[in-house]
């Protein structure tokens, strides 16, 4: 610290900047600007620190709100053909059976991570609007809320005696058209104030100055501009400068307008210049699993992880798909990788006793769900009992299993898979009716099951309840077309009808 | 030759005019029927999902740029999108601020596979990648489009008809000939070889060959579409009645009638998947109901000849009459005739066109010999009197001379035809004279004396040309009214200087030009571009000059645009900006929207009718904002068709590639936004 009073205060200021002590950068900062609050320098820089602080990537910021899905005016084609729209997803391409592997209650196969994306058949805004609220996982409203919540909350504690800056009396022409400030203005408005309009005013007077030669406003002005906006921003950007961010930009405005293959096309375009990118790399890989495409993506995966090895997006996909490959040996080597690099959360560890399990390493297997019970946050406590209660099952101990699923509806009482589970229970001990009643509150709570409703045609077929048979035979066929059992199910109830 | 019905089905949707087309989206597909709905959605046929776009679609189209099958192009208010259905891809969308009314695709000129796009004054053509390959401005909004080989050298021209009457022939971006019609074009269809139809906005129907009109009718009706079916040399006209006509498409004589009852959407053809099945009509109409026509042969012989002799019968009767007109004649004695006061059997009709000086109009001065008295006047002339022709009665008593005033719109030269009534007082006899006489170019102006003097001009176009004298006084002569008592322009003299006073409806402006032999130069001065273009392009004609070169400086024009460049500039910045605050209280509305759909759920009454007040509150912001971005775009749209119309008369001013290039010059520099060479352009050329 000696030394360092030796330097200029501005420059010590940078200095920590660099060194990524942003709170002492702002102190410093703070204190140039009391002496002299004139100084443009510092207050640039105080502006990149408060900025610094709250700075989200745009690129991953995915969140469709509830509004957005419902009150959505941009798609094209609402019911494309299956394979080239988010909202049909492939359901008979290899690797993406709902019997082999499980679904999201999104309706996609289960990813080797948890991330936030539109959502396959919607249903009614009235079920969105319950389930956000049930869910342990709130759904924003609208994507551009869910950035304010955050935005807003942490702006407010970091400075609590009103903003920094006020825009309301900010000449902002004047310090729009001025190139020293003019990025740190924008980000500070557009990332810790959330004024989008302010923002944008800057961002376009910024370009003009720039005479349309800056790829970095252009870019700016996608972000906050409407889709057909934003794409003739960023092709404009492409042109001015090649930029892996302006690729993967432009493929996210096609993801959200659900032309998925115009979006893969971009990315495909990006590798072309940045060969190996691991941006690029890893959007196509989400973009090929999100449409069904599972083999595509879990190469794509592997190629990222020749690029990057330590990259755990990659990991613990190609991990997934190993397991629902019925490869566990294998999945569980990726699973701990990713656990030498240091991760240990409860969906690690139940992982890789899962792993363990069907590797028949019991005496791991225990111990590890045991650790992922002892570290489960609330949010992921009724999947940690649900899959508990599977190895129970497993090891025939059934009175074990059923407390487990019912743990796991205490944890979570909207847990679709319990409820099913708990239903077939039912029905081994011959209570037709109490497995009936779970079977129908499976399909209430998680419609993205075709489980219950298959259940149900059968036990409606053994009543001889034919009608409530077909009935539910074709919803659980409309989920899964290709599920074989509901097919013959189907078939045999069809002859019986037209015998009449 | 009759059209039967193969099959007919409804869309349930009520459709827009002219908005169906055929196409086959998906490979290995069988054509599907493509319509848009009035409620702004695209309707597939054999398609259980609708498509939806944001914007007010005005015309689509199909183009075979998709992997062997059509992606559909779509024209909106503000952009043209095509889209590959097949893959939901968006294969390219541009914007095209002023809109788009006409679509075509396929080769044309140089261009293999163009998507050419009609707006207002302005046409554009983007090839499969979305890329600007063609851009040429007209003088008024597009409203039909079609691709003819209209010179016979294997290669694609655009015919594009216009609301200012006109049907222009571009080669490439060259403008290559004008065709003067009587209303504005609502329809065209190439038919094969140099033949194209065209229909107007006042029900004719006619078909040209190369620049040559074959033949032309009158309807009641207005057609929607002219197709060339079922074979080459027959065409089907569907009007907005509900009347399918097939025609001989080198006669226009009709063939076979049918009736679809209900106003019409659009007709397409469908062409056969395999060699012998039949080409099919298929005919939209607005409420929805779709009818799908084969082309039969159901007529038996017999009948045909039943039909036969019933017209020769008819024109036996016919012949039989006018013999006995003729016999009637002879027989009537001499005091007979007398008693039918008849005019005397050398009465002529002279028509002379004249300037009235006092009113500012041309007049057509009527004037019968041995003073026959002029019962009335009926005068036909195209694009002259609104309608099409114009009927006269004397006020008074009928005398032997009627003025009828003219007030041409336009700079073209005009054919009147005119029919004259004329009988004595009293007689029960009309006689009619027929006369055409055709008016010149700039009848609008009237020649003033070496002596008068007009206002010195600001405006004015200088140009290159070789002529001898006596050609430029010739053109004067053809061009403009010179009455015969006016001093005869020197034939041999070195400088030509003459002058004209505007007529309505320009009156108050003048004109003046001149040549000088010696230094090859030709200067018309003038306030408007329009005219002078219409000056420089006439004499090109006359001269058959290929290429003009000028120089032009016109302030008035040039201050005007001067004025738009700089009023786009704002609109644009303000379009930007309502743009952002638009997605800004969308936004807000539909999270408003979504809190109280919630609080419906959750029962809280009371909140819930806090949000929808909200809501309510949002709306009537949000009404105004759209008040805001309708007059924004209007004023857009205005400036920047005004600006394409300059273009235009810029390119006026030359002749041949010198006109191209300013059209192309143009064009770059809007779309680089270097907007300060305009000017120039307008003023020295490319």
């Amino acid at each position: 610290m000696e030394s360092s009073k030796k330097f200029d205060v501005l420059f010590r200021a940078l200095k920590l900047y660099n060194q990524n002590e942003i709170d002492k950068c702002e102190e410093e900062c703070t204190k140039i600007l009391q002496k002299n609050p004139l100084d443009q320098a510092a207050w640039t820089l105080k502006l990149s620190c408060l900025t610094e602080s709250l700075y989200i990537d745009e690129l991953d910021n995915n969140d469709v709100g509830i509004a957005e899905t419902f009150l959505e005016q941009n798609v094209i084609a609402p019911n494309a053909r299956p394979g080239t729209s988010f909202n049909r997803p492939l359901t008979s391409a290899r690797g993406a059976n709902p019997l082999l592997r499980p679904t999201t209650n999104a309706g996609r196969p289960l990813s080797g991570v948890v991330r936030p994306m539109t959502t396959a058949r919607p249903g009614t805004m009235d079920q969105a609007v319950r389930t956000s609220r049930t869910a342990k996982t709130a759904r924003a409203v609208t994507s551009s809320s869910a950035r304010f919540v955050r935005l807003g909350t942490a702006s407010m504690a970091s400075n609590p005696d009103g903003p920094f800056v006020n825009l309301a009396r900010l000449n902002i022409e004047k310090y729009a058209k001025d190139a020293q400030v003019n990025r740190q203005l924008f980000e500070y408005v557009f990332y810790h104030e959330g004024d989008v309009k302010t923002a944008h005013q800057i961002a376009a007077i910024a370009t003009k100055e720039a005479e349309f030669n800056d790829w970095y406003w252009k870019n700016q002005l996608g972000k906050l501009g409407m889709f057909q906006d934003a794409e003739k921003q960023f092709l404009s950007s492409l042109k001015t400068m090649k930029m892996v961010e302006t690729y993967a930009y432009l493929a996210k405005i096609y993801n959200r307008l659900d032309q998925p293959l115009v979006a893969i096309k971009y990315y495909e375009e990006g590798l072309e210049s940045f060969k190996n990118d691991i941006t690029i790399l890893t959007g196509l890989a989400r973009v090929n699993e999100q449409l069904g495409k599972i083999d595509e993506s879990i190469e794509l995966y592997k190629e990222i992880l020749a690029v990057q090895a330590n990259n755990v997006e990659a990991i613990a996909c190609i991990a997934t798909n190993y397991f629902y490959s019925d490869l566990p040996e294998i999945a569980l080597r990726y699973y701990r990788r990713i656990m030498q690099m240091g991760v240990n959360n409860a969906e690690l560890f139940l992982n890789v006793g899962l792993c363990c399990f069907f590797c028949q390493q019991f005496d791991l297997a225990i111990a590890c769900i045991e650790r992922a019970h002892a570290t489960a946050t609330e949010d992921i406590q009724a999947d940690v009992w649900y899959n508990t209660g599977h190895v129970a099952l497993s090891i025939g101990d059934v009175k074990m299993a059923d407390r487990c699923f019912q743990l796991a509806l205490t944890a979570d009482q909207d847990h679709g898979e319990s409820l099913c589970n708990l239903g077939i229970l039912r029905l081994r001990e011959g209570k037709i009716d109490q497995a009936k009643s779970f079977f129908h509150n499976a399909k209430g709570k998680a419609p993205h099951l075709f489980e219950p409703y298959f259940n149900l045609a059968i036990l409606a077929n053994q009543a001889g309840q034919y009608s409530e048979a077909l009935i539910n035979v074709n919803k659980s066929l409309e989920i899964f077309p290709e599920h074989v059992h509901s097919q013959t199910l189907k078939r045999h109830i069809t002859i019986l009808y037209t015998m009449l | 030759m009759n059209l039967q019905t193969v099959f007919s089905y409804s869309l349930d949707s009520r459709l827009e005019a002219k908005c169906v087309v055929m196409g086959t989206l998906s490979p290995q597909a069988q054509p599907t029927l493509i319509a848009v709905t009035t409620a702004n959605k695209i309707l597939l046929k054999n398609d259980e999902s609708k498509l939806n776009f944001g914007e007010k679609i005005r015309t689509i189209a199909v183009a075979p740029f998709g992997n062997g099958y059509d992606v559909l192009v779509i024209g909106t208010e503000s952009q043209v999108i095509c889209y590959d259905a097949h893959l939901n891809t968006t294969v390219f969308q541009r914007d095209i601020p002023d809109g788009i009314n006409n679509i075509v695709v396929g080769s044309m000129g140089g261009f293999e596979e163009v998507v050419v796009c009609g707006g207002y004054c302005a046409i554009w053509g983007f090839d499969r990648a979305g890329r600007d390959v063609f851009w040429t401005v007209t003088g008024d909004s597009v409203t039909a489009m079609c691709l003819v080989d209209y010179d016979s050298d294997g290669q694609m021209e655009l015919v594009v008809g216009s609301a200012d009457y006109e049907i222009r022939i571009f080669k490439n971006d060259l403008m290559r000939c004008e065709l003067m019609e009587t209303d504005a074009i609502v329809a065209l269809s190439a038919l094969g070889g140099q033949r194209f139809a065209y229909g107007l906005a006042n029900g004719t129907l006619g078909v040209y060959d190369g620049e040559a009109r074959v033949w032309r009718i009158k309807s009641k009706h207005i057609v929607i579409t002219v197709l060339p079916f079922p074979t080459p040399e027959h065409i089907t006209c569907v009007w907005d009645s509900g009347k399918i006509d097939i025609r001989a498409g080198n006669s226009g004589e009709v063939i076979s009638k049918e009736f679809v009852n209900g106003a019409v959407s659009g007709a397409v053809l469908c062409s056969p998947s395999q060699a012998d099945q039949p080409t099919q009509l298929t005919i939209a109409l607005l409420d929805g109901k779709v009818r799908t026509f084969e082309v039969g042969d159901r007529r038996d012989p017999q009948e045909e000849a039943h039909q036969l002799l019933r017209e020769y019968g008819q024109q036996k009767h016919n012949l039989l009459m006018e013999l006995s007109n003729y016999e009637h004649e002879e027989n009537m004695s001499k005091e007979e005739k007398e008693g039918e006061n008849r005019i005397p059997a050398d009465t002529q009709l002279e028509t002379i066109p004249r300037v009235n000086r006092v009113t500012g109009k041309v007049e057509m001065v009527l004037n019968a010999s041995n003073e026959v008295p002029i019962q009335g006047v009926v005068m036909f002339a195209e694009g002259l009197f609104p309608g099409e022709s114009h009927v006269t009665f004397p006020k008074t008593e009928p005398v032997d001379t009627i003025t009828v005033a003219l007030a041409p719109q336009k700079d073209t030269a005009l054919d009147v035809h005119i029919k004259a009534f004329m009988a004595n007082n009293g007689s029960n006899l009309l006689h009619i004279f027929e006369v055409t006489r055709s008016l010149p170019r700039f009848s609008r102006f009237a020649i003033l004396l070496p002596e008068e003097n007009i206002p010195e001009q600001e405006g004015f176009v200088e140009f290159k040309l070789n002529q001898r004298m006596q050609k430029m006084v010739d053109w004067v002569y053809d061009n403009f009214i010179v009455p015969d008592d006016y001093p005869p322009l020197d034939n041999e003299a070195e400088q030509l200087d003459v002058k004209f006073s505007g007529l309505y409806p320009k009156l108050g402006t003048s004109l003046r030009i001149k040549y000088d032999v010696s230094q090859q130069q030709v200067r018309v001065e003038h306030s408007e571009m329009e005219t002078a273009g219409a000056v420089v392009q006439s004499i090109a004609e006359h001269f058959q000059v290929t290429t003009i070169e000028s120089h032009a400086r016109f302030p008035k024009e040039f201050d005007e645009l001067a004025l738009i460049l700089n009023e786009m500039d704002g609109v644009y910045n303000a379009k930007e900006r309502l743009n952002a605050e638009l997605s800004e209280s969308q936004n807000l509305l539909k999270e408003t929207l979504v809190r109280a759909e919630d609080a419906l759920h959750c029962d809280h009454v009371s909140i819930a009718r806090r949000y929808y007040t909200r809501v309510k509150h949002n709306d009537r912001a949000m009404r105004q904002a759209a008040q805001l971005r309708v007059t924004n775009q209007a004023r857009l749209v205005t400036a920047i068709r005004r600006l394409n119309k300059l273009v235009e008369l810029a390119a006026r001013l030359r002749v041949g590639e010198p006109a191209r290039q300013v059209v192309t010059q143009c064009r770059e520099a809007l779309s680089n936004e270097n907007e300060t060479i305009l000017a120039k352009l307008f003023e020295f050329g490319a």
